[in-house]
């Protein structure tokens, strides 16, 4: 199943939209693999083993180059939305007709919950992270599903410039790893959390045909076209808007409980929160497994550790430093999983590796 | 609440990018050199599904440049067309 499904939410652009993406796109992978490796020359020696990224974080401020490239950097982000965003646009009518659609009729089976009084958490609700045009909480009016849109759109230009492969989603890739360990494994009840447009929703409702999943985020915008999208895919999940650090569900309700590119997104505090329900939710026998990006201050040198302070400060991302710093492992502990574990896994015929921490109940 | 299909209404679309040189002016400049690379790429696609167009169809293309280039009507059409290109690459100021 290839990581970005074709399915009718998805705008064919016209000729010219298609070749500003191109050039996005071009210009992203440019920008990250050829310049951005080019800055280190600049920095002299003493500083880069001066094991302090707070000091070369204060050269780079100076460095012309470095202003250079990060002028480049941010103008190829801020282009990449506006290159998504207009065929968007263009055609949201037929994308907010379609969720409506959904709504009264669901060929799937599957369902969406939405709760107008839940409040939205600080720090990430007022935040356009990595500049997406309106947030993760653009909500205009009852059927908006641009949120989502935009998240899907913009996430699989940025993917391409990072070099993410579409061989193997996330979700694929945490399935594999577990039916590796656990190849009897057969969950009835899936829940996973934060789930943004459901790209890693959808992968366990077609690979446990058996189970029932549950899909949660707190974004409206991204539960509605979450909704709608699996519904053109033809699959069978139940969406509910619902906080991460409180969630409404039974205790020891569900076999597997995930979470996919949550936690760089949440301040400690809700990571902590969200272990301590994942460890409430979970049965005797059920499992709990939360991915993310490989990214480990205590793996990195200080160098990179400085290079990567650009994406926190520029490209909105307010828990980008936090989570690099944080103790994963150890929150899990404190919340119930004695056993928690830890593994970088290599995406299945692609570049990137992805950090999995899980445990058995 | 906003309405719908207007993407002004989407916050963070306008909002102004931070300054990386000290001088707005100068990352004003490269970003409109950016834009300005964006819509030749744009163009340089058109050119090539034009030029396998005449390949297809076995058609010489110094033949239409110097059809263009001698009808006020094209060239009128031309002027306008940079115009546009003008104006969605410099922007408002």
């Amino acid at each position: 199943m290839p990581r970005n499904e074709e399915h009718q939410l998805q705008i064919k652009p016209t000729f010219k939209e298609a070749s500003r993406q191109r050039f996005v796109l071009a210009l992203k992978q440019d920008i990250g693999r050829r310049l951005r490796p080019q800055l280190k020359q600049f920095v002299p020696s003493d500083l880069i083993e001066s094991d302090d990224p707070e000091l070369i974080d204060d050269f780079f401020q100076k460095l012309i180059p470095r202003k250079i490239w990060g002028r480049l950097a941010r103008s190829a982000q801020e282009m990449m939305w506006e290159a998504v965003t207009d065929p968007l646009v263009r055609e949201e009518e037929r994308l907010i007709s379609f969720y409506n659609g959904c709504i009264n009729q669901s060929d799937s089976g599957g369902s969406i919950k939405l709760d107008e009084g839940l409040s939205f958490p600080e720090g990430i609700s007022d935040v356009n992270v990595h500049l997406q045009p309106g947030g993760y909480f653009l909500n205009r009016h009852q059927s908006d599903v641009l949120a989502g849109a935009l998240y899907e759109a913009g996430g699989t230009i940025y993917s391409q410039g990072q070099s993410i492969k579409a061989n193997e989603s996330k979700a694929e890739l945490a399935i594999r790893f577990l039916l590796d360990k656990m190849p009897d494994f057969k969950p009835q009840k899936i829940l996973d959390i934060a789930c943004s447009a459901g790209a890693s929703s959808t992968p366990y409702a077609r690979l446990f045909p058996d189970a029932t999943v549950y899909a949660i985020d707190i974004a409206p915008g991204l539960l509605r076209y979450a909704h709608a999208r699996a519904e053109a895919l033809g699959v069978n999940v139940h969406f509910y808007q619902c906080d991460a650090e409180s969630i409404e569900f039974k205790d020891a309700s569900f076999d597997l409980v995930v979470s996919h590119n949550a936690m760089h997104e949440m301040s400690p505090l809700t990571i902590e929160k969200m272990m301590l329900e994942s460890y409430r939710l979970l049965n005797a026998e059920g499992i709990a497994l939360h991915q993310d990006v490989p990214l480990r201050n205590s793996q990195l040198d200080a160098y990179q550790q400085a290079d990567y302070l650009w994406d926190y400060k520029y490209n909105n991302e307010p828990f980008w430093e936090t989570y690099s710093n944080l103790d994963i492992l150890s929150l899990m502990k404190k919340s119930g999983f004695s056993d928690a574990r830890y593994d970088r896994v290599k995406q299945l015929g692609g570049s990137m590796d992805w950090d999995l921490y899980w445990s058995l109940r | 609440m906003n309405k719908k299909n207007d993407k002004n209404n989407i916050k963070g679309l306008s909002e102004d990018s931070p300054v990386f040189s000290d001088i707005p002016e100068v990352d004003k400049l490269y970003d409109m050199l950016l834009r300005t690379l964006q819509e030749l790429t744009v163009l340089q696609e058109e050119l090539f599904a034009i030029k396998l167009a005449l390949k297809k169809n076995n058609i010489e293309i110094d033949e239409i440049v110097n059809d263009i280039s001698n009808n006020p009507t094209h060239i009128e059409t031309l002027i306008e067309q940079h115009k546009e290109m003008i104006k969605k690459v410099i922007g408002d100021l």
